[in-house]
């Protein structure tokens, strides 16, 4: 186990190094960043000056190497755009992120699993019908059309809730309910498909045929078993999260690290994609980790044999 | 309202007698309404909270780092320049109340007394002096270093005078400094604090705190300022990207002041009460650039020509831009140096269109690539769209590529887009007619077109210490670039401010950077 | 006793309705992009500046002329919705055919071998998920440039790995079960276990894994091109098209409205085909 998890952890390290190889190149090969920073009508002596001060004049390995060595040290560079540490600029979104993304899989959770348990018991019902028609509804919009028209409701016309920023908790509301929709949808219907594989089973019928309470087929068996698909696509789904839904970001201005992404990478600014996709992804194989690690602890059948 | 109309000896007289002179027009009183020179002890209290809402956010906290609209508007409550642009954009006294020219290689500024930056200091020569060396300095990223190169020392005569001494005749110093190079105090230029993290001015108002892309909140400084500032307690900015959002916020009130706007929402929005909508001719020129090294067609004149006959902008600005624009007729507008008002735009005539390219050698037409960004520029999209349909019509198939802002503006300094819908001029025109027309320094924005006496106009230009002399030049600069047509002209778009009823006391530049003037909440 | 000489038939499985609604939208929708430029009243990229905004033919204002209503250049809605389903189209069933196959694939090899092919892949699939796959597309599309190969390789890329995961754990839950093992014991080719026994018990998920990742890459595509990195103009694409009605929208609520509601639509035709296949092997 401990073996294991340090395996994991090694990865990490080497799968960030290649990630971070990967945007530098994205990022260098893709345009120049100077030019980008410097209006038209900067004289060309200028433009080559600051080319020199942002350390871009180097040839890539160089730039890449003095970059980690940086980093090392915990200093991720400036970023081009704000002049402020990139590493300081993502740590203050990504609570942010971070907190519409937890509002998002509580609601995720809190109505989609108990729903998606409920009609799965119940397939074919009426109850099944009418959610089934809801979470196709859910799942089957555009998360950024729904942005625009609950900003368009809520905001807009009725004046109840804020369109855009991050000032307080009920700036919260529409931006998590725009991604809950799509979440909850998927992890309803998900669990209730699970839970119908798990029921065909044999030791489900196995168990039935013992007599059991139907209840306790469920919560025992099914549960567990339907559990480990909804994690693997939870964890999956959190990361699109952890990553900022970059549109809804977009759509209502939330301060997170979707946006400033998104803006990195249109304004070349090498730096603050960088510490973003770093800082994501080692979060991110941390979650998946944990991921792994549900896994184990739900179904035991499983074994990992690494290197047998 | 170019400085064309003043007499030359106006620049080099005392600029408060000069506003007295022309006390009579319209002009003058707006200019000295808006310096509002408060008497000290006068002290306005400050009231409110006010909500300014732009597009962007600043690059920098640090001023001479700074390039957007936006980011000068934040700067500018907090750090002042030895001089300022009115409403109109005229030069008016600011920390500098008077300037002269001495002789050809020199300038002097008279400065003003009893202002205090945020720290303490008391303002005066060692501070211009400080500052200015500190801007041309090559370890700070400021793109504009070059703007102040004439200048080859400060020289303090007494703690309110300054000398400035130029290497060969600098004739734009007054407008540089109009626009450039904040005033800094010594805790900044001696290198103890950073104006990257700490904002310390003279400005009405001080620094609190800056969330990047988020907010950046300005209080009250303790000091009343000269301009009559401050008279707001706080000032939050924050950048909203979408133009409809900004729409929403001002509407709910989560914001006071947006800009900017883009006009098709302008009849919803006057039709919100406690809301006003103001509109200003902006100064800067749309148009189409035409690349005559990629494009042979486009090197011989009449087919340039041929591309203003065949664009129908009057019917683009009526649709697309839903009236919020003014027809261009030639490369700069009213406002600018070098406007000239005889100047007649180019009607639409397809057919004279046709016939010009079939005299220039392509009967059959040819192909062009126009290249636009995307929402970069109002309805820049859908305007390169409509314009490419039209071009088609008489023969010019062109095919619409539209590029991210990176990829475009390598293609301009590359040289490599066939033709690209773009905006240029500005306030300091020098620069603009320097990067774009003249073939021998072929500048950021040059595509080709070559003509000596345009080179020569521009060249010698920079050197006229006369403005009347200068205007001229630059008058007929214009004038040829109208006949040769490097560019189609399109319009000068409509700027849009929108502001809460309860904001008073408010102008708008039309240079489109919010300079605070008397404003106050109601 | 009489004994019918013909035996009774066996009921014929039907397939659940939502199978051939499912279908039906999908087919229609195909059945539009494909045929577009016949169906279409007017070509998508027709402008016709006088007529800009104009409503739906059933509001005041609007005419038979232009069903839907016209965007900001004029151009009719519904020309550029029709032709806007070939993106979607296009994009969707090419990225799922490689991302799903190649994802079924690499999973099921990975759990069921083991050893260095599950370290390999599962090393691959870590990195890729190092970061989301919106974060990935995004970057690619915004820093590379936009076209339509670019988009459904980057799509296929991005998708293949929700495939991979799902068959590989599956794929270690079913190996050590009872009728893989007797297989294995009767000295069954590894393949044909594979093909015979493996696959079809861990395709159920993955159909569903499949449904989704249509309606998800159909989704991303929409996404990417609201925030303009998707196809070039004047290809109409739906998202886009929301994006541009956006500044509109208090005016001219039909340029977002239906573009939106013709990718909800084809959306909910994936889901319904993929509800339909999952309720089937029920």
């Amino acid at each position: 186990m401990i073996g294991y998890l340090v395996q994991r952890l090694a990865h990490l390290v080497w799968v960030l190094l290649a990630v971070s190889v990967l945007v530098f190149l994205l990022i260098h090969l893709s345009g120049d960043p100077v030019r980008l920073l410097t209006p038209l009508d900067a004289r060309p002596e200028d433009v080559e000056r600051v080319r020199r001060l942002y350390g871009l004049d180097q040839p890539l390995p160089v730039q890449y190497l003095r970059f980690l060595r940086d980093a090392a040290r915990g200093d991720m560079g400036e970023s081009f755009r704000f002049s402020r540490p990139a590493l300081e600029l993502v740590l203050d979104r990504l609570p942010n992120t971070a907190l519409l993304a937890a509002t998002t899989i509580a609601l995720t959770v809190g109505v989609g699993i108990p729903v998606g348990l409920w009609v799965g018991a119940r397939a074919g019902s009426l109850a099944d019908w009418a959610v089934s028609l809801v979470t196709f509804v859910g799942i089957s919009l555009p998360s950024f059309w729904l942005g625009v028209l609950l900003i368009l409701l809520f905001a807009d016309r009725l004046r109840w809730l804020p369109a855009s920023g991050f000032e307080s908790p009920a700036y919260l509301v529409l931006p998590s309910l725009t991604l809950a929709v799509y979440t909850t949808g998927l992890i309803t219907r998900l669990v209730r498909a699970d839970v119908l594989e798990v029921l065909r089973q044999d030791f489900i019928r196995t168990a039935r045929a013992k007599g059991l309470g139907e209840r306790v087929v469920l919560s025992r068996h099914a549960l567990r078993n339907a559990l480990i698909s909804t994690v693997t696509v939870l964890g999956l789904q959190l990361g699109n999260l952890l990553g900022g839904s970059v549109v809804v970001e977009t759509v209502f201005a939330w301060p997170g690290v979707g946006w400033l992404m998104l803006q990195g990478i249109q304004t070349r600014d090498l730096p603050v994609v960088r510490a973003v996709v770093l800082i994501v992804g080692a979060l991110f194989v941390l979650v998946n980790l944990a991921v792994d690690l549900l896994y184990l602890s739900l179904d035991p059948r499983i074994r990992y044999d690494h290197g047998r | 309202m170019s400085d064309g109309t003043a007499r030359p000896r106006l620049t080099r007289r005392d600029f408060l007698k000069g506003t007295a002179v022309l006390a009579g027009t319209g002009l003058a009183a707006d200019a000295l309404r808006w310096q509002l020179l408060a008497a000290p002890g006068a002290a306005i209290q400050p009231v409110g909270n006010l909500l300014i809402v732009q597009g962007v956010d600043a690059e920098s906290l640090d001023p001479h780092v700074t390039t957007s609209g936006a980011s000068k508007g934040m700067m500018w409550a907090m750090y002042d320049k030895l001089l300022e642009r009115g409403p109109d954009m005229r030069i008016i006294p600011w920390l500098a109340t008077s300037y002269r020219v001495v002789n050809d290689t020199t300038w002097e500024f008279r400065l003003r007394d009893d202002v205090y930056f945020h720290n303490g200091e008391k303002f005066g020569a060692q501070h211009v002096r400080d500052t200015i060396a500190r801007f041309k300095s090559p370890t700070i990223r400021n793109v504009y270093a070059g703007q102040l190169r004439p200048v080859r020392d400060v020289e303090i005569v007494n703690p309110l005078t300054v000398r400035i001494h130029t290497d060969g005749p600098f004739a734009l110093l007054a407008e540089v400094l109009s626009i450039y190079c904040e005033i800094l105090p010594r805790a900044i230029t001696a290198g103890e604090v950073d104006p990257a993290r700490r904002a310390i001015g003279t400005g009405p108002y001080r620094f609190v705190e800056w969330n990047p892309g988020q907010r950046m909140v300005m209080d009250f400084a303790e000091r009343p300022h000269f301009s009559g500032q401050p008279r707001v307690r706080r000032l939050v900015w924050r950048p909203v990207a979408e133009s409809a959002t900004r729409v929403v916020e001002l509407k709910t009130g989560a914001a006071h002041l947006i800009t900017p706007v883009d006009p098709i929402q302008i009849p919803e929005l006057e039709a919100t009460r406690n809301v006003d909508v103001i509109t200003f001719r902006q100064l800067s020129s749309q148009i189409v650039v035409l690349n005559s090294l990629k494009v042979r067609a486009f090197q011989d004149a009449r087919v340039r020509q041929a591309m203003n006959y065949a664009t129908d902008v009057d019917t683009l600005i009526r649709t697309v831009m839903r009236g919020a624009a003014y027809r261009l007729a030639s490369a700069f507008g009213p406002g600018i140096p070098g406007y000239d008002e005889s100047l007649r735009p180019y009607p639409y005539d397809p057919d004279r269109a046709r016939q010009l390219i079939s005299e220039a050698g392509f009967p059959t037409g040819f192909e062009v690539t126009l290249v636009t960004p995307e929402g970069r520029y109002l309805n820049d999209r859908l305007a390169s769209e409509a314009i490419a349909g039209m071009w088609s019509r008489v023969g010019v198939r062109t095919r619409v590529q539209v590029s991210d802002w990176s990829p475009f503006v390598q293609g301009v300094l590359g040289k490599t887009h066939d033709a690209f819908f773009f905006q240029q001029v500005g306030v300091l025109l020098d620069a603009t007619v320097a990067i774009n027309f003249d073939s021998d320094r072929k500048g950021a924005a040059w595509q080709g077109y070559h003509n000596p006496e345009a080179n020569r106009l521009i060249q010698d230009a920079i050197k006229t210490m006369d403005a009347n002399q200068r205007n001229e030049m630059y008058k007929r600069l214009n004038q040829i670039i109208y006949r040769e047509g490097p560019w189609v002209f399109l319009w000068n778009q409509q700027g849009v401010y929108a502001k809460q009823k309860r904001v008073q006391g408010w102008e708008a530049h039309t240079d489109g950077i919010i300079r605070l003037g008397g404003i106050r909440l109601s | 006793m009489v004994v019918s000489a013909t035996p009774r038939p066996r009921p014929r499985r039907r397939r659940p309705p939502q199978f051939y609604a499912g279908a039906a939208i999908l087919g229609a929708v195909v059945a539009v992009a494909v045929f577009a430029p016949w169906l279409s009243p007017h070509g998508y990229a027709d402008q016709d500046l006088l007529r800009s905004l104009q409503p739906p033919a059933w509001v005041r204002g609007g005419e038979w002329r232009h069903p839907l209503g016209t965007d900001r250049l004029g151009r009719d809605l519904l020309a550029r919705l029709m032709f806007g389903a070939r993106v979607s189209i296009a994009v969707a069933a090419l990225s799922v055919l490689i991302g799903g196959g190649l994802g079924t694939g690499l999973g099921l090899a990975a759990g069921y071998f083991g050893r260095w092919v599950d370290r390999l892949t599962s090393r691959l699939i870590d990195i890729q998920l190092s970061f989301p796959p919106v974060f990935i597309a995004i970057a690619i599309m915004a820093a590379l440039g936009q076209s339509l190969p670019k988009l459904v390789l980057v799509l296929a890329f991005v998708s293949w790995v929700q495939y991979a995961r799902i068959a590989r754990a599956n794929t270690l839950a079913v190996r050590e079960r009872e009728f893989v093992l007797a297989a294995r014991a009767l000295g069954a080719a590894e393949r044909r276990i594979l093909l015979r026994h493996v696959l079809p018990s861990i395709l159920p998920p993955l159909l569903v894994v499949g449904a989704v990742n249509i309606s998800s890459v159909i989704l991303a595509e929409a996404a990417l091109s609201f925030l303009g990195l998707g196809v070039q103009p004047p290809t109409p694409a739906w998202g886009s098209m929301v994006s541009e009605g956006r500044t509109v929208q208090s005016l001219a609520w039909w340029t977002t409205v239906f573009p939106g509601m013709a990718i909800a639509t084809l959306v909910v035709g994936a889901n319904l085909l993929g509800d339909g296949l999952q309720r089937e092997r029920e």
